[in-house]
């Protein structure tokens, strides 16, 4: 379901003003403002503790688990506040995460996992979105079979992607894929991720700590430190800029002295709230 | 107000500031005149009335003292340390064997009999704490779980082959010729130890011991990685507390006059337990709070119990036939209610106010 | 020897009962991750039940039984909603704390409404002497057994097959992963503890059959728990052979030397199982990430 690029695209996701804390007080997103256009991939990077999977969390509703709330600000699916919505029911609503750490269900088979993606899935599934899967990751249609707790680290990440497709989502939250990948796994696992996004037109926010690969797969970027967007743009904008380069992609080669304070430049950049 | 502490030396004392020096001597002086406050049911002169005094009486506080140094121990190893233990009755248990061996069939003078019953406790409980090397949690909990039933057995053996199904009975303790006959001269005794109990658990918990059992209930990895020797220190908790459960235990007994294995039951366990989630785990004043609502529980419901006649719909046989029955389920809706609302328990309530208290008029 | 195999059938059979209690706390235990303390107590509450249904209510045996497993699956599912409800991610020693309170208050609510002296069924299930493999053995003995088989079958058709059992057994690794799925956690952990507690309340009302109904049934009900711990504490079928397990050792234990020293003699088979296999027969050492 691609839009024409003609006409401006709506958003498929909005987050406006988040505010989370984890805990009594303990603030994790300090008004966080981002967009996923229809059928486009958005990154959401920044280094460690930045607040990106409490971002995730709070779309997928999983903040309760966590101990976290919203203290204020929307999130919008579709046009629609998901933020009070049970996890279970975002799901059913068509936003999917496949999350950090994959979290693949070890005792169940590769074909059990699939299925219970599809458990939330308006109109059940048919066998025909299994195989599309294994199309789609054939390494473990193979293994279909067997235990998932078995599987290789690259192989648990297909199994999860695929989980995720089996809720048939408008929209993929996909938590670092490549953590703990080797990086051709990594790239081939992009690539495929390109063929769905090709093929059905899924709308995918990517949290990466390796920059460089989600902004060579993505449309747009935002840049989360300490809880705030501090820096947004086109993805290929963002590639280019210094300050970006030297904090996320490993800086230029030949620099001469580098400090960390000349870099604090970008911290003064405040989004304000719309 | 607040406890801002300025240096290692005025955290390390007993009384961090002139107003709880003020506030010791009171407390002081009102327990010694509590004695004659209840015998005599009037306060300064000004009579009280049964129902006033919630039906309590000096037995009512002796028990109580009882229940707060066992419930100290208690709270020392699962709300400290966080080891979980059910043999809280098998501890007590043994200083009612250790009493009976040592004074009843071989007439060693009190204070010897408490020691030994404090030592023979430690060694118990040395040996309970030896799963806690391997065991963690769950697990602990059910290894003391079994623990629990071959020590009662125990007990049973012993006393059907020394003394019959009637019990055993004790003669009432003399130190130095001064016999602890009445319930008056009970209630010093009682309330020395106790404070004895709660100033050595409050000191031990400001030094390096106390403090690195708090650890190995945070994180025992982390602890261990810092040096903490942790299956030592897991030892040292349970015949350290087991040590305090044994010596109380012998001291129950004396008080009573008589028991039997029956009273060391699994439920004996759950009421401890009960009594300090009531109170607070992890704190003294929880566990004085919880011992002194687990002790007025039944004496408040046996004089509400006076004024309903027994053949009122519900209450009636409740409060007159059941009474046991009902304390039993009162203390346990009361643990779950506290579980799910307030799980830090009386003791959380007391830090609210405390904190609400001292932030005043910015007490969010 | 015939005396030995006496003992073994009965054993077999008790055991089957707390293979049942073991079955439904394992079932508990592993999608909840709650520890039901008060499951032994459950098996008292479906035997007192029942006598209340047969006796004072005069219902036919078995429609009584099934009223009671009915019975005990409401509890579950009201203990669920009320309770446990508010316990998901708080720590094992709060939640063991709340089901040990629970334990109390079920006993104490039995005392005042039963009383404590003993009470029997009118009439039991077919308790006749039948010959089997060249020994006499009680037919209400092996009824008990093939019961319990019969649902030990089924769970595990339904574990295995159904879409229901798909999600509890994938709720009961991971929580966060079930609910990312799409899973409704609620009202898996209400349908896990009304199987769980219907199947104490089942123990229960087979117990009624086989001994007399009284407050001691909740200290045999006790017994799931090494039942449990020997099978493993995650395995349900590694519950029903620690169960059976149990009853043989028990009923071995008080035939050769007593009652009383029956009852230590499991214990210290639990011990025994803690310190060199925790995991028991059936579970796996689970690796923790620190």
């Amino acid at each position: 379901m691609t839009s024409d690029a003609a006409t401006e695209r709506q958003s498929v996701l909005k987050v406006s003003g988040l505010e989370v804390a984890y805990g009594p007080s303990a603030p994790a997103l300090r008004g966080v403002t981002l967009e996923v256009p229809e059928g486009s991939a958005v990154a959401l990077l920044g280094a460690n503790g930045a607040g990106k999977t409490t971002t995730i969390r709070a779309i997928s509703g999983l903040l309760r688990l966590h101990s976290g709330r919203i203290l204020q600000g929307s999130v919008e699916f579709d046009g629609a506040d998901i933020s009070k919505l049970r996890a279970n029911k975002i799901v059913s609503q068509g936003v999917a995460q496949v999350p950090e750490g994959r979290m693949v269900f070890a005792e169940l088979t590769v074909e059990e996992n699939l299925r219970i993606g599809a458990t939330a899935r308006k109109g059940g599934y048919s066998s025909e979105d299994i195989d599309r899967v294994f199309e789609l990751f054939p390494s473990i249609a193979s293994r279909r079979g067997d235990q998932a707790g078995w599987l290789s680290g690259g192989e648990q990440q297909m199994v999860a992607i695929g989980r995720g497709l089996m809720a048939n989502p408008r929209l993929l939250l996909l938590d670092e894929v490549s953590l703990g990948l080797a990086p051709i796994i990594t790239r081939s696992i992009f690539e495929r991720l390109r063929e769905v996004r090709a093929q059905y037109g899924t709308s995918m926010l990517v949290v990466e700590q390796n920059a460089r690969l989600a902004l060579e797969f993505c449309d747009y970027a935002y840049i989360l430190d300490t809880g705030r967007i501090v820096l947004e743009g086109p993805a290929a904008r963002l590639r280019e800029d210094p300050q970006v380069q030297e904090l996320y992609l490993g800086g230029e080669i030949g620099e001469g002295e580098r400090s960390f304070a000349n870099a604090k430049r970008y911290r003064r950049r405040r989004r304000w709230l719309t | 107000m607040a406890r801002m502490r300025t240096s290692y030396r005025q955290e390390m004392r007993v009384l961090s500031s002139r107003a709880r020096v003020g506030w010791l001597l009171l407390g002081i002086a009102a327990l010694l005149y509590l004695p004659s406050v209840l015998e005599n049911q009037a306060i300064f002169g000004y009579g009280l009335t049964n129902t006033q005094l919630l039906g309590v009486g000096l037995p009512q506080v002796n028990y109580a003292l009882i229940a707060i140094m066992a419930a100290v121990a208690l709270n020392l190893l699962v709300g400290y340390t966080g080891l979980l233990s059910l043999g809280h009755a098998a501890f007590f248990s043994v200083g009612a064997i250790t009493a009976a061996v040592l004074d009843v069939q071989n007439d060693l003078p009190f204070p010897l009999v408490i020691l030994g019953a404090g030592l023979a406790g430690a060694a118990v409980g040395a040996f309970f704490g030896l799963p806690s090397l391997r065991l963690r949690g769950l697990y602990l909990l059910l290894s003391t779980f079994a623990l629990h039933f071959i020590a009662l057995y125990v007990f049973r053996e012993y006393q059907n082959r020394n003394f019959g199904f009637a019990g055993i009975s004790y003669e009432s303790p003399t130190i130095f010729g001064f016999t602890f006959d009445t319930e008056t001269r009970w209630y010093f005794l009682l309330l020395g130890l106790s404070a004895v109990a709660l100033l050595t658990s409050r000191n031990l918990l400001k030094m390096r011991e106390g403090r690195s059992l708090v650890a190995i209930r945070d994180h025992d990895v982390a602890a261990g990685a810092l040096g903490v020797p942790v299956g030592l220190q897991r030892i040292k908790a349970f015949a350290l507390t087991s040590f305090m459960t044994s010596a109380v235990g012998a001291l129950y007994v004396y008080y009573l006059g008589t028991t039997t294995f029956e009273a060391y039951s699994l439920e004996f366990v759950i009421n401890y337990f009960a009594i300090i989630i009531i109170g607070g785990m992890g704190s003294l004043l929880g566990s004085v709070l919880g011992a002194l609502v687990w002790i007025l529980l039944p004496s408040a419901l046996q004089t509400f119990a006076t004024s309903v006649s027994p053949d009122t719909a519900l209450i009636g046989p409740l409060l007159n036939d059941y009474q046991g029955q009902t304390v039993s389920m009162l203390l346990g809706l009361t643990v779950i209610l506290i579980m799910i609302f307030k799980p830090g328990g009386l003791n959380s309530f007391w830090l609210d106010i405390k904190r609400g208290v001292s932030k005043w008029p910015y007490s969010s | 020897m015939a005396e030995f195999f006496q003992y073994v059938i009965g054993g077999l059979a008790i055991g089957s009962v707390y293979g049942l209690v073991a079955l439904g706390f394992v079932l508990i235990f592993k999608s909840t991750d709650v520890f039901n303390f008060a499951q032994g107590d459950l098996l008292m509450v479906g035997g007192y039940l029942l006598f209340t249904m047969v006796a004072t209510l005069s219902l036919p045996l078995v429609p009584a039984m099934l009223a009671v497993l009915a019975a005990g699956a409401v509890l579950g599912v009201v203990l669920q909603a009320v309770v446990f409800r508010s316990m998901i991610g708080r720590p094992l020693l709060t939640v063991v704390m709340v089901t040990i309170a629970l334990s109390l208050v079920l006993k104490a609510v039995m005392q005042i409404i039963y009383g404590p002296q003993e009470r029997t069924l009118p009439s039991t299930l077919p308790n006749d002497s039948i010959a089997f493999l060249g020994l006499r053995v009680s037919s209400l003995d092996l009824l008990v057994m093939a019961i319990t088989a019969v649902c030990v079958l089924a769970f595990a058709l339904f574990f295995r097959r159904s879409k229901l059992g798909l999600q509890m057994r994938a709720t009961a690794e991971s929580v966060e992963a079930s609910v990312l799925s799409g899973i409704d956690a609620n009202k898996v952990f209400l349908v896990a503890f009304g199987i769980g507690t219907a199947t104490a309340a089942l123990g229960g009302v087979l117990m009624g059959n086989l001994q007399v109904i009284s407050p001691q049934l909740s200290a045999l009900g006790l017994l799931a728990f090494p039942a449990a711990v020997i099978g493993g504490l995650t395995s349900i079928p590694g519950a029903v052979v620690g169960g059976l397990t149990i009853g043989v050792i028990q009923q071995l234990a008080t035939g050769y030397i007593s009652g009383a020293a029956a009852n230590v003699v499991v214990y210290g088979v639990l011990m025994a199982v803690l310190l060199l296999r925790p995991y028991g027969l059936f579970g796996s050492p689970t690796v923790e990430r620190v």
